[in-house]
């Protein structure tokens, strides 16, 4: 009897599995799934960095051909674009605020990007036309994902544009 | 028999299947995200690229606007005279509309963008007609030899 | 003596033991995959509208001549679109770009041709292209993408 005793508890222990086995896999499988999550955090951030840049180019585009075109559109900048005299002055900044979502803000304090641009004539003026040299720059505020970087230059363009020094038409 | 029998580590067997299948899904997440990075990032210099030559351009045609405006010219032929001088590499052609010039600007990367105004007879200012970018021919990476083929026998 | 071995109570427990530890490992691999396709579906359609973008900006820029761009309303279609004229060997050629039926799609067309939109090639998946002629000044377009992102776009013409 106790040998058919011993041998069914040998049987069984051939059966199912332990629980320190389970346990085990339950924690091994944790520590890969945190890990696993960080991974998917990157690729996340990796996106986003990317719909930055594309944002900053298409913004930048706008306001590059509309200032070739001479007119001062609503959107994306408001008519805070318009700008009144475009000789003798030395370099005209201007900035345009985004949040988060790349949707245009009033005030710096919520904008997550920032865009900048300089528009300085420093030669003379011909015809009534003017030679601007044109730069764009696009910083975001806070940093990225597991990055210490503040205020990152995320676009530049330089260009120069061959624009009358008269106000612009603006649109309404 | 005994090993199929066996039931211990199945467990684990799920552990490793599951492992597997997460890290898979992640790095095709990280692969495709970079990529696509990248690609933003091609399309940025490009951009970038495209608008220092149109910059080149603006500053071609000031200096032009800037010939007529100081310069002491009676005619229009002393104007082409002086383009010529200045710069070898423009083209210039006299039609009904007036002095043709056509000018080709390359960057380094081989984009290219074409010039192509018209001063008219009346010398008044040089009216831009066109002002295009021409395509990058495609290149093989890799080109193809051609040689003439042996006749046998 | 005491007997030994498993009782039905146990192997119960062992059991909902299992099935719940499967049932966790199921829903990570489940959840990561949902990640993983809702990643993939944002990356597209980001790259659709970049596609889309960048396209656009080259066929204007490869076609910037005087009175050789124009928007116009096309037969079969909702929304305007871009009619690039060329003059080979004496004969008109249009390519007009256009969006239907949720692809931004490009056709060429002879003058004796009549514009059809089926006859034209897909180039991007969007949702809406809203394209706006401002005389002597340029175009101004917008491109939504699939998942309702809008961008707008403007290119100049050539200064008078």
């Amino acid at each position: 009897m106790i040998i058919s005793n011993l041998l069914r508890i040998k049987n069984n222990r051939k059966k199912g599995f332990s629980l320190v086995e389970l346990i085990i896999s339950v924690g091994t499988l944790s520590v890969a799934g945190a890990f696993i999550l960080l991974f998917f955090a990157y690729s996340k951030d990796i996106n986003t960095r990317s719909f930055d840049l594309d944002n900053s180019v298409y913004y930048s585009n706008y306001i590059i051909e509309s200032i070739k075109a001479e007119i001062w559109d609503d959107e994306p900048t408001d008519n805070s674009l318009k700008i009144e005299s475009l000789s003798q002055q030395d370099g005209i900044v201007k900035e345009i605020y985004f949040n988060k979502d790349w949707e245009i803000i009033e005030t710096q304090e919520d904008a997550e990007y920032i865009m900048e641009f300089y528009l300085d004539n420093k030669d003379e003026i011909a015809m009534g036309k003017g030679l601007y040299d044109l730069r764009i720059t696009v910083t975001k505020k806070n940093p990225y994902f597991r990055s210490m970087t503040v205020n990152r230059t995320l676009y530049t363009v330089e260009t120069k544009v061959f624009i009358s020094t008269e106000e612009g038409d603006s649109l309404d | 028999m005994t090993k199929l029998k066996n039931r211990k580590g199945s467990t684990s067997i799920l552990i490793i299947l599951a492992f597997l299948m997460l890290i898979i899904f992640s790095v095709l997440a990280i692969s495709s995200a970079s990529a696509d990075y990248r690609l933003a990032q091609r399309n940025a210099n490009w951009t970038r690229d495209y608008y220092h030559l149109e910059g080149l351009v603006a500053e071609y045609r000031y200096q032009l606007d800037l010939l007529l405006y100081n310069e002491n010219v009676i005619n229009i032929d002393q104007i082409a005279d002086i383009i010529r001088e200045r710069d070898p590499e423009v083209f210039i052609e006299f039609t009904m509309e007036g002095m043709n010039l056509i000018r080709i600007f390359e960057s380094d990367g081989g984009r290219r963008i074409l010039l192509r105004t018209v001063l008219d007879y009346q010398m008044e200012s040089f009216k831009v007609i066109s002002l295009r970018e021409i395509p990058i021919e495609f290149q093989y990476k890799y080109e193809i030899q051609f040689e003439d083929v042996e006749v046998r026998g | 003596m005491k007997r030994r071995g498993s009782s039905s109570t146990e192997f119960i427990l062992t059991m909902l033991l299992l099935i719940l530890f499967s049932l966790a490992t199921i829903s990570l691999v489940v959840s990561a995959s949902g990640a993983y396709r809702g990643s993939e579906e944002t990356i597209e359609d980001e790259s659709q509208i970049r596609v889309a973008q960048s396209y656009l900006y080259t066929k204007f820029r490869q076609n910037m001549e005087v009175n050789r761009i124009s928007v116009e309303s096309l037969p079969g279609v909702e929304e305007k679109g871009i009619v690039i004229t060329d003059t080979v060997l004496g004969e008109d050629i249009k390519t007009i770009i256009f969006h239907h039926e949720g692809y931004l799609r490009e056709g060429v067309f002879l003058s004796n041709t009549e514009f059809n939109p089926t006859s034209s090639y897909p180039i991007a998946s969007l949702e809406k292209l809203n394209i706006n002629m401002i005389e002597n000044k340029g175009i101004d377009f917008e491109t939504i993408s699939v998942e309702g992102k809008s961008f707008k776009g403007f290119i100049a013409f050539i200064p008078k």
